[in-house]
């Protein structure tokens, strides 16, 4: 069977015979192992992609993101944006300065920005090249995280409390922006979204912010990714079972195929909070950073156990750090594998 | 006429519940009726953030809250700071304040530089997420007596190490102190990373400002 192989059983029937492996993100990582700084990597298609390939050699994941780039909707909708060595761009200023900027919002036709354009290319690029053998996904973030971006996210936490009528049509707005960005990926012939609200995670908002400002947009975006026979993935960070049982939230309303859940979870729980869902997670995000290959091996071996065999795909908790050794990083496949 | 306890109390209700016109209000209620501005700041102001504190660490509060009390502390701080007397007596000096490279984590550091300026300590506040760079340049320049970093996320208290070991290099370190703070940093890693000391909360951060510019 094809590493993509497993993923497509899993996602269909929630049983394979392996273990597959996903990140679930390693784009910036990847650059940064292969020595491309974060503005290297915007000039040329091929050799972007080839520092992909150069490290997934190393680190062989059954899927991957082919578009990392995930804040790129921020750059087209005319924020400023920094641009550091290593790492995500940066959003340096927000174009929602008052709530009245809401109304003056225009959906920016995206397939003229030249940013979206190259990651597109890249992603393309990518696919066709492992593709046949690799499951490969855009990623992208969520309305309530782009909406973060647009207008600062301490400034949108407090305006969810002071004016929550003018929050929610904000989130009409990068709803329908994002819809634009889902097009483009139809259009392309991608399989696979993954939707990614850090914003809303477990630490940041409460479970009735969530339920108001996260979730209702995030299932318009879910439907409509159904809709178009792309699988949905998601991915929100932090506790989502703190106070509140947010995982059953997810999947009653936004039902995506396939949930990442960061560290902070609690793996068998999550297992039953979505328990038509499949899981993705959750091996320590520090430990990658700072532990040793023995170290990771051992966390991943415990998630496995944990999460047991079915509905269950082993990943990072949230982002593979920049900076993280790549013995660690396939010491979490070698995991998968044993 | 409302007594100084109720006044204070009005105060701190205001903060946790993150009313900023309240807080405006009781601020300039506290001045009319003669309260020192500093003790208003510390036990009206202070006390509500600490409580607020409290119910986020207990879950009963989430970010949000806490930003909307932050912003309902600065308003009344904004009224009562002029009126803050400094104390002749206590030690004083110059504090650079910032968050890591990195890092825009600033709630935290914007509270200690409150207690400091209340404390009466000159404090020269870099922001969030400061260049390395330029945390060693405002050394160089203003030659203040503590420099003060924050971080709160494990990925960026390394650059806490690296400040230090760019003050070394350009021969700054023996001149000034250097503490930091940020809920993962501990007094383990100040010690390891080779700073004078660690603060737990703003309050820890006053002592320990106080305890390092006391006369030997
Ligand atoms: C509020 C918050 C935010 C706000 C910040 C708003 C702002 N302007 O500061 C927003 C929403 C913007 C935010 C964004 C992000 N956050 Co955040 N955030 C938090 C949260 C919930 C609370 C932090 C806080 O303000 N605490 C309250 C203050 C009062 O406490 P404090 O900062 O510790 O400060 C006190 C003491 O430490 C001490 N102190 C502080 N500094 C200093 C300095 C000196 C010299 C001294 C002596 C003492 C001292 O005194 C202070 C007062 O008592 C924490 C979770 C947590 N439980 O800590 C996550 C957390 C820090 N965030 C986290 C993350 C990952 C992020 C994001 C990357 C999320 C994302 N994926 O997009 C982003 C961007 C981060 C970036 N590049 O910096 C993680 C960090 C994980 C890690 N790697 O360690 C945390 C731990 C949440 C989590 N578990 O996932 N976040
Ligand atoms: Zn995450």
């Amino acid at each position: 069977m094809l590493p993509r192989e497993h993923l497509e059983a899993i996602l269909k029937s929630g049983k394979t015979d392996v273990v597959p492996v996903m990140p679930p993100f390693q784009g910036f990582w990847a650059l940064d192992v292969a020595g491309l700084t974060t503005p290297q990597s915007f000039k040329d298609v091929s050799k972007t992609a080839s520092a992909q390939l150069k490290v997934l050699e190393q680190c062989t994941f059954d899927g991957i993101e082919v578009l990392w780039d995930w804040l790129v909707p921020v750059e087209a909708l005319g924020c400023k944006v920094d641009f550091p060595e290593k790492g995500n761009p940066i959003t340096s200023e927000n174009i929602v300065k008052s709530l009245e900027d809401v109304d003056k919002l225009e959906v920016p036709d995206i397939r003229k920005h030249a940013r979206t354009v190259f990651d597109y290319e890249v992603a393309e690029a990518l696919r066709d090249k492992i593709g046949r053998q690799h499951f490969t996904y855009i990623t992208m973030p969520s309305p309530f995280t782009l909406a973060g971006e647009l207008r600062g996210v301490e400034s949108l936490l407090v305006d969810m409390m002071l004016n929550p009528a003018d929050v929610h049509r904000l989130l009409k707005f990068t709803t329908e922006v994002l819809l634009e960005y889902l097009d483009l990926t139809v259009e392309k012939g991608f399989e696979a979204v993954f939707w990614c609200d850090p914003t809303a995670s477990g630490d940041l908002i409460s479970p009735d912010q969530f339920k108001e400002f996260s979730l209702p947009y995030l299932k318009v975006l879910s439907q409509k990714t159904k809709e178009k026979n792309l699988w949905v993935l998601v991915h929100i960070c932090g506790d989502l079972l703190k106070g509140a049982d947010r995982l059953k939230m997810i999947q009653d309303e936004v039902k995506p195929h396939l949930m990442s859940v960061d560290t902070a979870v609690d793996l068998l729980q999550a297992k039953q909070s979505m328990d038509a869902t499949i899981i993705l997670g959750n091996v320590s995000t520090t430990a990658l950073l700072q532990d040793t290959p023995e170290k990771v091996y051992e966390l991943s071996i415990d998630c496995v156990k944990k999460a047991g065999e079915d509905r269950f795909v082993l990943g990072a908790g949230c982002d593979i750090p920049v900076g993280s050794p790549p013995e660690n990083v396939s010491a979490m496949i070698k995991a998968a594998r044993a | 006429m409302p007594s100084k306890n109720e006044i204070l109390a009005k105060l701190s209700e205001c903060v946790i519940k993150g009313d900023v016109e309240g807080c405006k209000k009781w601020a300039k209620t506290a001045l009319e009726n003669n309260i020192e501005a500093n003790e208003a700041i510390a036990n009206g102001c202070a006390e509500g953030m600490k409580i607020v504190g409290d119910k986020f660490e207990k879950g009963e509060y989430y970010v949000p809250h806490v930003l909307l009390s932050a912003q309902a502390m600065m308003a009344a701080i904004e009224i009562l700071k002029p009126y803050v007397k400094v104390e002749k007596s206590e030690v004083t000096g110059t504090v650079v304040l910032g968050v890591v490279e990195g890092d825009i984590h600033e709630i935290g550091k914007n509270l200690v530089k409150t207690m400091l300026e209340a404390a009466g300590f000159k404090v020269v506040d870099l922001g969030k997420d400061v260049p390395l760079t330029k945390i060693v340049e405002t050394v160089k320049e203003m030659s203040p007596d503590i420099v003060g970093l924050s971080a709160l996320m494990t990925t960026t208290m390394p650059n806490m190490h690296k400040c230090i070991e760019m003050l070394e290099k350009e021969g700054l370190r023996d001149k000034i102190k250097v503490i930091i703070g940020g809920a993962p940093t501990s007094r383990e890693f100040a010690r390891k990373i080779g700073a004078d000391g660690w603060g737990e909360d703003a309050s820890a951060a006053v002592n320990l400002v106080k305890n390092l510019l006391k006369p030997k």
